[in-house]
């Protein structure tokens, strides 16, 4: 049996008082900066002006993730059509997890969940209307997946809600963390921005003869060596994030570089490596003997330095 | 087996004639989906269909770092740059906003399954669903076919929804219901073939009463008010109104339309409309500029002669053998006299306010119609099955008289027993419906904005969000002072409560913004080389008198800085009014240069090192972008030169409004002119630096330049605004008629509004090319 749409629900630890939604809104904005959530994101709906609604929903093609006073929703919509509920479910899990993780990898909403069961709707009246047959169906299809991901103690039990809703049931004996699901599910669209860059730092390529890992900058910051940060991004990039740098974007470098001074160490960056590469280069062959480059750009130092600042 | 496709688990539940345009209307979908139909020829299907397209729907959106293409599978296009998979708005005419509590409970199901979960009342009385996948919508088509509701004529160059004040039938002021006159009208014009060929959108209006605010007549493409003459019924009947960019008030076409001639008369207005109106140019195709070009006598003689050429057709006159003379309702009095109050008491908390401000008491004796107040007009389908229950139980009438959506994004319950309000408030406060203040200051009325729609440039809904929640908190303060102060100061909180604030997010005014004590449109200014989101504040419209006044342009604030100037306004007009002094009256009292005094300090955005708040809008992450055309600024770009000289042609048009105050309409559209011609002498000099002051000249370069060349066009009223400019310099004739010179002011700040976004997109394709040429 499939099911044209599906929601899993993660609910929120209980807390006193109610964490603020208001932050999601910034969360939500981030994570389709950054290509955080399987699926392409497309826009952020704000809701929180509706008592029980759905809070804040980060629409996506192929889900809507929604946080309010309940937990996470995790919808799973279109792509799905051709998934056996079983499938479908696995997806929208998975979708739900990689969330989880996300929201607390980025810190900056305060929710908290439980993860040892969810609740789970089908939002199809034709498939799985909210009848006992329907019931009966949707547990056949569905439950021996569930069993598949999280063992032999996984219970489904059917909600007692108005039969004009949707059919509901709450799965018990459900970690979510455990369950054996890949990362992402496979769609067929991908996130937006690049993946994050992999953290394993030594196993990088060197991008240039002269490069320095990020953890040796905050090392020289630590201890007050004397050094010149150089930001050869351009303005604009600049006012996103930066390491209040010297502003010198590339293109103006072979105008300006003469103003920099030779004696001292030169920290060149850029947000990913390449553009500051060529600006070591460029500076080592014009006689700068202390420039290095800042291996990962500033987004390297945002993954293993200072979260706090804005990715982008 | 059951069904496993809706078309056949709701055969024989649809009409055939419905069931056969759902089954059309889907397989043209498969065609385009197959490359094997014209993408306009689809986009037009579809749009009739009421399926609009939403935000980002060309695939593209501002991030708040920079333009990303949003990859969507690859698939043909609904219409010109619009991706198939991208999400759109399904919106759902119900005419007059008469509603059954089934049709409400199919809305829920299909917000739920199509949708994110929330139904959403517009202010035309009609629903709509956003986040839609284009392939849902036959289906969602059907189960709402099978309930009644036909989503045709939604949109399109058609006869919209015919909307009607939502006391229609309760009313105690009004001549009688025009309600089934609504739904007469509704039914005979849809798919009606002289309603096929009109240049543009035909919204028409009923109202039972000439007075107040509810039916909006004066605003509409045609107007109906019940009027009863020697006990007969019929109509006033006007035309020609409309916001949108340029508000015209309606003219009165007829003093007193029979009720038999009614649909005649429509369809001889029809017949003209669809004859004589601007078809290519769509900036002047709505009744309104026809009957302006042809002047009311000539347009009310040629509807005379139309009619009188028209074929008899029995529909004309068939619905009046079915109305029942008595109003819907009054028979059945069962409930009013049931004292059952389910255990709810008169004195439960915030039961005394709620009634106050959201009860009405009906003609009916002992029956009232109860406003529920949905913030921002939206409500969750959970709530949605509550007050179909809510409904059945309290609001007991016909299908279609218990439960009515209003201009006011509300839906109102009625025939509700006085005698139950007690239990109904309780039931309604478990669904999270039970707020009071509905028409209230805190009920802000916005249109969808940058949230969805995709000419908004400024967050309407953001800050209708955020108002609401500051002014629900001021008024929810009890009224300060005591003693012989303290009626005066509950008189004053009562006068506040009722202000109205309505927001468009652009200048088309789906907001109503005109007709609000004060009302805002979305626009966007360059402050140092970034773009912060702006409100134009728009004061003093009246919504009574069927919305017998436009408000007064004031100028531009910051989007951060409009809820203070709210809260000026409002403390400016309590400690200046005169006793009972409403805030339309107080406006106009003040004048222009004292309303502007009051917001003044507001209007200046701070450079963003200082505030980056200001820089993006409400209730939004990102970093702002106009129209998200990606228009990624730079930063250290000193006031242009643009910037100097634009200033002048906004004190210009600002002037111009003074000159209209003080009555010469000969001053004002002079400074209109002038005004435009600044701004377009602001745009020449960017490339021509050498450029003189003579008319002749500016117009000639600005024509050469920018107008020709399609680079001053807006990207969807095209050429509509350079047109102002080209048009007035042609006729040089002064004008004497107030109305006319409040146009030209109109005309002459959208003029500058399209010179700031035309420097705009200019300075991006500057910053695109140097971006392009450096290594
Ligand atoms: C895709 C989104 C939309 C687009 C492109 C759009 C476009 C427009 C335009 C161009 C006008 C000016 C018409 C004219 O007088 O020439 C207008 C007016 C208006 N629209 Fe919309 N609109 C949209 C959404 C909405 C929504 C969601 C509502 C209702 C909530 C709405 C209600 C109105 C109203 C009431 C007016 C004033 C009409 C009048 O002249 O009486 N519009 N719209
Ligand atoms: S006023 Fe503008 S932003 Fe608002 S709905 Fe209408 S067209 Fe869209």
């Amino acid at each position: 049996m499939k099911a044209r749409r599906l929601a899993v629900e993660i609910p929120a630890r209980p807390a006193a008082p109610a964490p603020d939604l208001a932050p999601a809104i910034g969360l939500f904005h981030r994570f389709i900066q950054a290509g955080a959530l399987p699926g392409l994101a497309l826009d952020v709906a704000d809701y929180r002006h509706v008592p029980g609604g759905p809070g804040v929903l980060l629409i996506a093609h192929e889900a809507d993730y929604g946080v309010s006073d309940r937990g996470l929703r995790v919808l799973r919509k279109a792509g799905g059509e051709g998934l056996a509920l079983g499938e479908m479910l696995g997806e929208a899990l998975c979708m739900a997890r990689a969330a989880l993780r996300a929201i607390e990898k980025d810190g900056g909403f305060a929710m908290q969940f439980a993860t040892a069961d969810f609740s789970l709707e089908l939002l199809d009246r034709l498939a799985f209307p909210n009848t006992a047959e329907g019931a009966a169906a949707a547990e056949a299809a569905a439950l021996p997946a569930l069993r598949g991901l999280f063992g032999a103690a996984c219970e489904m039990a059917r909600d007692e809600n108005d039969p004009r809703a949707p059919l509901r049931f709450r799965v018990q004996g459900a970690p979510l963390e455990a369950a054996a699901l890949p990362d992402a599910p496979a769609l067929s669209t991908a996130a937006q921005a690049a993946p994050q860059p992999a953290p394993a730092a030594q196993t990088a390529q060197a991008q240039s003869p002269w490069d320095i890992e990020v953890e040796a900058l905050q090392q020289m910051r630590a201890e007050g060596a004397p050094h010149l940060v150089v930001d050869v991004r351009e303005p604009h990039e600049y006012e996103i994030c930066n390491l209040d740098g010297e502003l010198l974007p590339l293109g103006q470098l072979p105008d300006w570089s003469g103003d920099l001074p030779r004696d001292r160490t030169l920290v060149v960056h850029c947000r990913t490596g390449g553009r500051s590469a060529r600006a070591v280069q460029a500076l080592r062959a014009a006689g700068f003997e202390r420039a290095f480059n800042l291996r990962g750009g500033i987004l390297a130092w945002i993954d293993r330095v200072d979260a706090s600042l804005r990715r982008y | 087996m059951s069904a496993t496709r809706w078309k056949d688990a709701l055969a024989g539940r649809i009409a055939d004639d419905w069931a056969g345009e759902i089954d059309h209307f889907e397989s043209q979908l498969e065609l385009r989906r197959a490359g094997k139909l014209d993408e306009k020829a689809f986009a037009e299907t579809r749009l009739r269909r009421g399926v609009y397209g939403q935000r980002y729907d060309n695939g593209r959106r501002h991030d708040g770092i920079a333009v990303r293409s949003l990859d969507f599978p690859e698939r043909p296009t609904k219409g010109p740059d619009t991706v198939w998979d991208a999400p759109g708005m399904q919106r759902i005419k119900i005419p007059f906003g008469g509603l059954s509590p089934e049709q409400l409970e199919t809305l829920a199901d299909l917000a739920e399954e199509y949708s994110d979960e929330i139904l959403h009342v517009t202010t035309r009385q009609d629903f709509q669903l956003h986040f839609v996948h284009i392939e849902d919508t036959p289906d969602l088509m059907r189960r709402l076919a099978a309930v009644g509701i036909t989503t045709r004529e939604a949109c399109g160059n058609s006869v919209r929804n015919v909307t009607a004040c939502p006391l229609a039938g309760v009313c105690s002021s009004e001549a009688f219901d025009v309600s089934p006159y609504a739904a007469a009208l509704m039914h005979f014009l849809l798919g009606h073939p002289d309603v096929q060929d009109f240049g543009r959108k035909f919204k028409p209006a009923f109202s039972g009463c000439e007075d107040s605010a509810c039916g909006l007549v004066q605003m509409h493409d045609a107007g109906f008010v019940a009027r009863l003459r020697d006990g007969e019924r019929g109509f006033k009947v006007v035309v020609g109104g409309g916001l949108g960019a340029v508000p015209h008030q309606a003219q009165v076409l007829s003093e007193f339309t029979p009720e038999r001639e009614l649909l005649p008369q429509v369809q001889a207005v029809a017949r003209v409309f669809a004859r004589l109106g601007e078809k290519k140019n769509r900036g002047r195709a709505r009744i309104k500029f026809l009957v302006a070009r042809l002047g009311i006598e000539e347009f009310r003689r040629l509807v005379a002669e139309e009619r009188a050429a028209l074929p008899p057709d029995p529909r004309h006159t068939a619905f009046l053998a079915e109305l029942g003379r008595t109003a819907p309702g009054e028979g059945g009095a069962d409930g009013a006299t049931r004292g059952a109050t389910n255990g709810a008491a008169a004195d439960a908390p915030g039961f005394a306010r709620w009634r106050a401000s959201n009860v009405t008491p009906q003609r009916q004796p002992g029956r009232c119609a109860v406003a529920v107040h949905l913030p921002l007009g939206d409500l969750t389908a959970q709530q949605a099955r509550a007050l179909a229950d809510i409904a059945r139980r309290y609001a007991k009438a016909a299908p279609g008289d218990g439960l009515r959506s209003s201009v006011e994004q509300n839906v109102l319950l009625r025939f509700v027993a006085e005698a139950e309000l007690p239990a109904l408030h309780a039931a309604l406060c478990a669904a999270g419906l039970g707020e009071p203040g509905a028409a209230g200051l805190a009920d802000v009325t916005a249109c969808p904005g940058t949230d969805t729609c995709k000419l908004g440039i400024a967050a309407s809904r953001g800050l209708a969000a955020e108002l609401r929640g500051r002014l629900a908190a001021r008024l929810a303060q009890p009224a300060n002072g005591a003693g012989a102060n303290g009626e005066a100061a509950a008189e004053a909180e009562r006068a506040l409560s009722e202000l109205r604030i309505k927001i468009s997010g652009c200048f088309n005014s789906c907001g109503q913004h005109h007709i609000a004590d004060i009302g805002f449109y979305g626009n966007s200014r360059k402050i140092e080389g970034r773009v912060a989101p702006h409100f134009q504040v728009i004061l003093g419209g009246e919504s009574r008198g069927n919305a017998a006044a436009y408000g007064m342009a004031m100028g531009s604030v910051p989007s951060r800085a409009a809820p203070l100037v709210v809260e000026a306004l409002c403390n400016a007009w309590l400690q200046g009014r005169a006793p009972q002094e409403r805030f339309p009256e107080w406006a106009q009292r003040q004048g222009k240069r004292a309303l502007r005094a009051v917001i003044q300090p507001f209007m200046k955005a701070p450079p963003y090192a200082e505030a980056p708040d200001f820089y993006s809008d409400w209730g939004d992450a990102r970093e702002f972008s106009i129209g998200d055309l990606g228009v990624g600024e730079c930063a250290g770009e000193v006031v242009s030169l643009f910037g100097i000289e634009v200033m002048r042609a906004e004190s210009q048009a600002f002037d111009a409004q003074l000159a209209l105050d003080d009555g010469d309409a000969a001053a004002a559209e002079a400074q209109s002119y002038r005004a435009m011609l600044s701004a377009a002498r602001a745009l020449v000099r960017m490339e021509f630096i050498d450029i003189g002051e003579e008319p002749d000249e500016i117009v000639r370069e600005f024509k050469a330049r920018y107008f020709d060349t399609k680079r001053f066009f807006d990207r969807f009223a095209g050429g509509k605004f350079g047109q102002y400019l080209l048009d007035l310099h042609a006729d040089a004739t002064p004008t004497d008629d107030r109305q006319v010179a409040a146009r030209r002011i109109e005309e002459a700040q959208l003029f500058i509004e399209a010179a700031h976004a035309c420097e705009a997109r200019s300075s991006a394709e500057r910053q695109a090319q140097s971006a392009a040429a450096a290594p």
